[in-house]
């Protein structure tokens, strides 16, 4: 049975959201499932300061997977790979 | 601390007990260590391996950042301040560049504070040795990437002075990623360069120490006591004799409350200034891929006299997403044009004071952009 591929870029957000103190934490989260329901998002519509907000973190989260950010010529896993490597060869901390 | 705690407490001595990893706290433990000093370093954040940096800044925000990046003052408008979590303090996540103190800000102090002993020629040496701990030098044209070379050719073209920022860095291959965790390990943060030279020299360093109070005994600082986080857990006590407390402008101040320290000045916790910044994109008719290179690689310093400064600030896609201040479509459309994205900052030097006091164990910050410090917003942007 294979497993579901899991979806670095939701779970960078959740991990986001969770860090922050609350009540803020509570306050993003629900921020974030409003944006994710078309009536959510109509709804934060209303309030733009709160729209952009929830529209960047919710992107956020979008272009933190690899395909997304891939697309746009960013590709975190190469570059820490090679950060990696370069510390090895050098014997950097 | 009540007896039971007390008696359950593991007891360190030492000469001197820095509480703080980060920028102050691990020059000083190094410099007293290998002066001699008998020294006991307490972080609260962990030890990181950059192995596990991921070069994806929501990851990274989580696990590097106090609060993931998310610490905010409360007023108007709202500004979120970037604090480092771990050994290195916020110079694991700053993006490394490194002004020496100018003179119109020595002069201030003198005047303000009668500092007069912190002149320029006094300080030269201090300045020459820390940056040559550091490894700090200037940015080559060619690591500080397309995003910096558009800001030069308008720099340029409207006259204005600027140049190349420098920066703590040694082996710098323009990962685009100094504010979440360097790869390579090229930036100089302290976590790798003076918290090792205090262990050299025989210094402890404790991570995961979260220092609840400076002990005080008939008015001088004794030691300290710290809750320990992680597999093991537990208190521990440290007695020494001086006790550094080097925790930040957030975090200095709620501990000495908490140890009741400097209340009496009237001042603990008052006259927080912050240099806000902002930033602003550009849509260019070039390929720009702004994380490629250093982000913050150039300055503009030709208001500086005004308290506005401009440098450098770019990021992987998420970070560019969480900063467009667009929303819907427009943000959807403007972020399909990301490698056309251009960005820069701006800084201001403020006038604007704020507070810290702590509610429940957590730092309530307060602070209001004064409507001089709008206006320089205004006048950069």
């Amino acid at each position: 049975m294979s497993r579901a591929k899991p979806n670095l870029g939701r779970e960078g957000l959740d991990r986001f959201v969770d860090a922050a103190p609350q009540p803020a934490s509570s306050g993003l989260r629900l921020l974030v499932a409003l944006e994710r329901r078309p009536r959510g998002r109509r709804m934060l519509g209303r309030i733009h300061a709160v729209d952009q907000l929830a529209n960047g973190l919710v992107a956020m989260g979008h272009y933190e997977d690899p395909a997304n950010a891939l697309a746009l010529g960013w590709d975190a896993d190469a570059i820490a790979s090679r950060g990696r490597a370069l510390r090895r060869e050098e014997g950097r901390l | 601390m009540s007896r039971g705690r007390a008696g359950r407490a593991r007891v360190v001595e030492a000469d001197v007990c820095v509480i703080g990893a980060g920028a102050g706290g691990a020059v000083a433990a190094a410099e007293l260590a290998e002066g001699g000093a008998s020294v006991v370093v307490l972080e609260q954040g962990p030890r990181h391996d950059a192995d596990r940096f991921s070069a994806r800044p929501l990851d990274m925000l989580a696990r590097i950042y106090r609060d993931g990046g998310q610490t905010t003052t409360l007023g108007t408008p709202p500004i979120l301040l970037p604090l480092g979590r771990g050994l290195g303090g916020t110079t694991l996540v700053n993006s490394g560049t490194c002004f020496r103190t100018p003179p119109a800000v020595l002069e201030r102090w003198q005047r303000e504070f009668g500092l007069e002993t912190l002149t320029e020629d006094a300080l030269d040496p201090c300045f020459a040795r820390v940056e040559a701990a550091l490894s700090i030098s200037e940015v080559t044209p060619e690591l500080a990437g397309r995003n910096a070379a558009v800001a030069r050719r308008g720099a340029e073209a409207l006259g204005w002075s600027h140049g190349f920022l420098r920066r703590n860095a040694k082996g710098c291959i323009g990962s685009g990623v100094c504010a979440f965790g360097c790869p390579t390990s090229a930036k100089q943060h302290v976590g790798i360069t003076y918290v090792p030279r205090a262990e050299a020299a025989g210094a402890q360093v404790i991570s995961g120490a979260d220092v609840r109070r400076v002990l005080v005994e008939r008015g001088a600082a004794r030691g300290v006591e710290a809750q320990l986080v992680g597999p093991g857990g537990g208190w521990l006590q440290v007695h020494a004799p001086t006790v550094i407390v080097a925790c930040g402008t957030i975090h200095t101040p709620l501990l000495l409350a908490r140890s009741g320290l400097g209340r009496a000045s009237g001042e603990l916790g008052h006259n927080l200034a912050l240099h806000p910044a902002t930033g602003a994109f550009a849509l260019m008719d070039e390929v720009v891929d702004m994380a490629r290179g250093v982000p913050q690689s150039f300055y503009v310093d030709e208001f500086a006299a005004e308290g506005i400064m401009f440098e450098g600030v770019a990021g992987p896609p998420s970070y560019a997403a969480m900063s467009l201040p667009l929303s819907g479509r427009r943000h959807a459309a403007a972020m399909e044009r990301y490698r056309n994205l251009a960005m820069f900052g701006l800084m201001v030097s403020d006038g604007s004071r704020g507070s810290v006091r702590s509610l429940a164990g957590r730092p309530v910050i307060r602070y209001e952009l004064q409507e001089e410090d709008v206006a320089r917003f205004r006048r950069g942007l």
